[in-house]
């Protein structure tokens, strides 16, 4: 097409869009994008935030993708106006606590994944189908599609949408029959939605049902996490601080949720304050876990990035909360640096000048634990809550070790009439002591 | 030798209360929070320190301002019956471990009188501690920090890099921390830390909510060490009214600027401080008269007379 005069023909070519578009975005990522729509409707239609009853099934193999779920499907009206667009139009219809937001998402996923795809989604007021052809459309100058069937009268149950991708892309063919790229997925996605998993919404991976893993914390007379909970400029914004029972190092760290999906798992790095206001993270805070839920009806407000895979952290919001989760981290890990100085523990600080007086990691062990959400906010206080530990200076000893052979062990066991190692070595030590050194 | 004597924690080494600078210092600190009546009543305030074992600043704010709601921070965990046995009042609750460990596991309900006197030069902690301050104080509080800026010649800016690591500024250069500039520049690095801190609290605060740090003291001074008292009030600025109203500025050593206050101590015979005592206060320093004294001294003298320590010999 010639242009007149003065015209510059600056549009898009539909392939450089598409690939700009996908990008940026891992497999797992797309696939969690598509799970978010499905998740977000869940929210919708279940304002008391129960979600029984509703169920995401994902299934792969080397040939197809599909999503289904009953959880409310969209509307012709939004197929045709906001759907499809790239990028959410000023005018679209809130979508109130929603977690993707973006408008590029789910677009974005089926690029990624595969070059055909067909689409149904049915409410209580419409059904309709679309087809899409990827390589088709790129060849179309203009950008609009087709709805295949309509429906557009009362519709019976079970609302949902199911997407069926053929024709996959050849690398994500190749992901999806690698072992460990489902494992990796099966358990991201039960992480990012533990909340509404806990809730009731069951999601299934190839057969896989993902099941809530509570996460619990001490919460006892004597031991209780900090929780401090303040609504910033639309954003509630509620944080816990506490010791769990596993002491994994993986696990440990601060775990950050908008909306219920987590987006960031068991950081250790600035971005929580480690090295930043804190110190650097080590093995003896194993047992530090840190929740930051970070809620809003307009999911807008939230500190997230455009990829929603991460936070950002130069927003108002979250580098307020990151003032306040510095300050509640530290008595924690204060806490867990005491009890960690055992006299003559197994691992590191055997050059401290100082002890605990008493090893309180056995009374810990016996302590009871609850999980965040079981969790009765009135009695906690924005200062983690523990028994002060009482250090005392470390006798002025050392410690000698050596192997010897177990029937010279025994004979000289015998000899000294001692019951245990431990006073063998002590008594062969004062033995010498007393002959050879004593003046 | 000097290695076994740093180590030591200065109580251990000087008897507080002879420092006649740093007793000068006390008595104008205590002077000036009793002027924070305008945000509230003063004994509803909470005064936060480091006792040590001679508890001069909770004796002079118990004394003169009845203070009942004291925090002693004592690093020293060994020695814990020393310190009960010296604590001067019963209201003053000890709370042993770094002020590091301890600051962030206060309440912060209260107004607060909070006086840090480190015996050491800026460091990392230090600046937690005052992140940890300036997140959680409520408006009306008075913050003062008081470190070493002793350097060895030509050694300054290495070890002021080893102790503040990440938080130190890079442009500067061994002729900035030289002497007294140390002092200048301990300064701005802590008044940037506060007001880093300070910001980030106000990010979802509106304008007339917003916190303000006016900076009231910046004390220079030398007993033996060259030290810096750095220190000033906290508030909403709905409150500004009030901070206005309490007129700080009347009080001659009050600094808001870059200028320092020396606090200068010169070297004078109990006849002739009563013999000076007599011709203060007046404004005209030349009708003051001092067979042999040097103007430079008695000028020195007036500026701080109120204030002046005397110490005599006794046996109790």
């Amino acid at each position: 097409m010639e242009h007149l005069n003065k015209e510059v023909n600056a549009q898009p070519t539909k392939e450089f869009f598409i690939n700009m578009l996908v990008k940026d975005i891992p497999l797992m990522g797309a696939i969690q994008d598509l799970i978010d729509n499905c998740v977000d409707g869940a929210i919708k239609i279940r304002s008391n935030n129960n979600y029984e009853g509703l169920i995401i099934q994902i299934d792969f193999d080397n040939e197809k993708f599909i999503i289904d779920d009953n959880c409310g499907g969209f509307s012709t009206h939004i197929a045709r106006n906001y759907a499809f667009r790239f990028g959410r139009p000023e005018d679209a219809p809130d979508l109130p606590h929603s977690v993707g937001r973006f408008g590029v998402g789910m677009k974005r996923a089926l690029f990624k994944i595969g070059n055909y795809f067909t689409l149904t989604s049915r409410t209580t007021e419409s059904y309709f189908k679309l087809n899409f052809d990827v390589e088709l459309w790129k060849k179309k100058i203009d950008w609009t599609l087709k709805l295949d069937e309509i429906e557009e009268e009362q519709q019976s149950g079970p609302y949902g949408t199911r997407i069926e991708v053929s024709t996959l892309n050849e690398s994500v063919a190749e992901q999806f029959v690698d072992e460990k790229f489902r494992n990796t997925l099966v358990r991201e996605v039960r992480v990012s939605h533990e909340k509404v998993i806990e809730k009731g919404l069951a999601i299934i991976i190839n057969e896989i049902k993902l099941a809530y893993v509570p996460t619990e914390l001490f919460v006892s007379d004597d031991i209780k996490p900090a929780f401090y909970e303040e609504e910033i400029n639309g954003v509630m914004m509620r944080i816990y601080a506490g010791i769990s029972k596993t002491g994994y190092p993986k696990e440990a760290g601060w775990y950050i949720y908008c909306n219920g999906r987590l987006l960031i798992e068991a950081n250790k790095t600035e971005l929580t304050g480690w090295g930043e206001g804190h110190p650097l993270y080590h093995n003896i805070y194993a047992m530090f876990r840190g929740y930051v839920f970070f809620e809003a009806s307009d999911s807008y407000l939230l500190p997230w990035n455009t990829t929603k895979n991460g936070i950002d952290h130069d927003s108002k919001v979250y580098r307020y909360s990151r003032q306040k989760m510095v300050n509640m981290m530290k008595p924690v890990t204060d806490f867990l640096k005491k009890i960690k100085d055992n006299p003559y523990g197994e691992e590191d600080n055997d050059n401290s000048e100082y002890e605990t007086e008493m090893n309180y990691t056995e009374v810990l062990n016996n302590l009871p634990t609850q999980t965040i959400s079981a969790m009765n906010t009135s009695v906690l206080k924005p200062q983690f809550q523990a028994p002060a530990i009482k250090i005392v200076r470390r006798p002025n000893t050392q410690r000698i070790q050596y192997n010897k052979p177990i029937e010279e062990i025994a004979m000289a066991k015998a000899a000294l009439g001692a019951s245990s190692l431990k006073e063998i070595g002590e008594k062969t030590f004062d033995y010498f002591y007393r002959l050879e050194c004593k003046k | 030798m000097t290695e076994v004597i740093e180590k030591k924690s200065s109580y251990e080494r000087i008897n507080y209360s002879i420092r006649p600078a740093k007793s000068i210092e006390r008595k104008m600190l205590c002077e000036s929070f009793r002027k924070l009546e305008e945000f509230a009543a003063l004994e509803t305030y909470r005064y936060i320190g480091f006792g040590s074992t001679f508890f001069s600043d909770f004796i002079l704010i118990h004394k003169n301002l009845g203070i009942t709601n004291m925090i002693s921070i004592e690093k020293d965990i060994e020695y814990q019956e020393r310190f009960e046995f010296n604590k001067p009042y019963k209201c003053i609750d000890m709370e042993y471990g770094l002020s590091t460990e301890v600051l962030p596991r206060l309440t912060w309900d209260y107004k607060s009188i909070i006086w840090l006197d480190y015996d050491l030069e800026l460091n990392l902690d230090i600046l937690d501690d005052l992140n940890t301050i300036f997140s959680n104080i409520t408006s009306g509080t008075m913050v003062i920090i008081s470190c070493n800026v002793n350097y060895r010649p030509g050694q300054a800016l290495n070890v002021m890099k080893k102790n503040l690591q990440h938080k130190m500024p890079d442009y500067l250069t061994q002729d900035d921390v030289e002497g007294w500039k140390a002092a200048e520049t301990t300064r701005s690095i802590i008044k940037s830390q506060i007001s880093d801190t300070v910001s980030t609290r106000n990010l979802p605060r509106r304008v007339s909510n917003k916190f303000t740090f006016n900076q009231l003291f910046n004390f220079h001074y030398a007993d033996g060490a060259k030290m810096l008292t750095y220190g000033g009030i906290f508030y909403e600025e709905g409150e500004r009214e009030k901070f206005l109203k309490c007129g700080f500025f009347r009080l001659h050593y009050i600094r808001n600027g870059d200028e320092a206050y020396f606090i200068e101590v010169p070297s004078l015979t109990y006849r002739e401080i009563r013999k000076l005592d007599t011709q203060l206060p007046n404004k005209d320093l030349e009708q003051i008269s001092l067979p042999g004294v040097k103007m430079e001294d008695i000028k020195k003298y007036s500026d701080n007379y109120r204030f002046f320590p005397t110490f005599t010999e006794t046996e109790i």
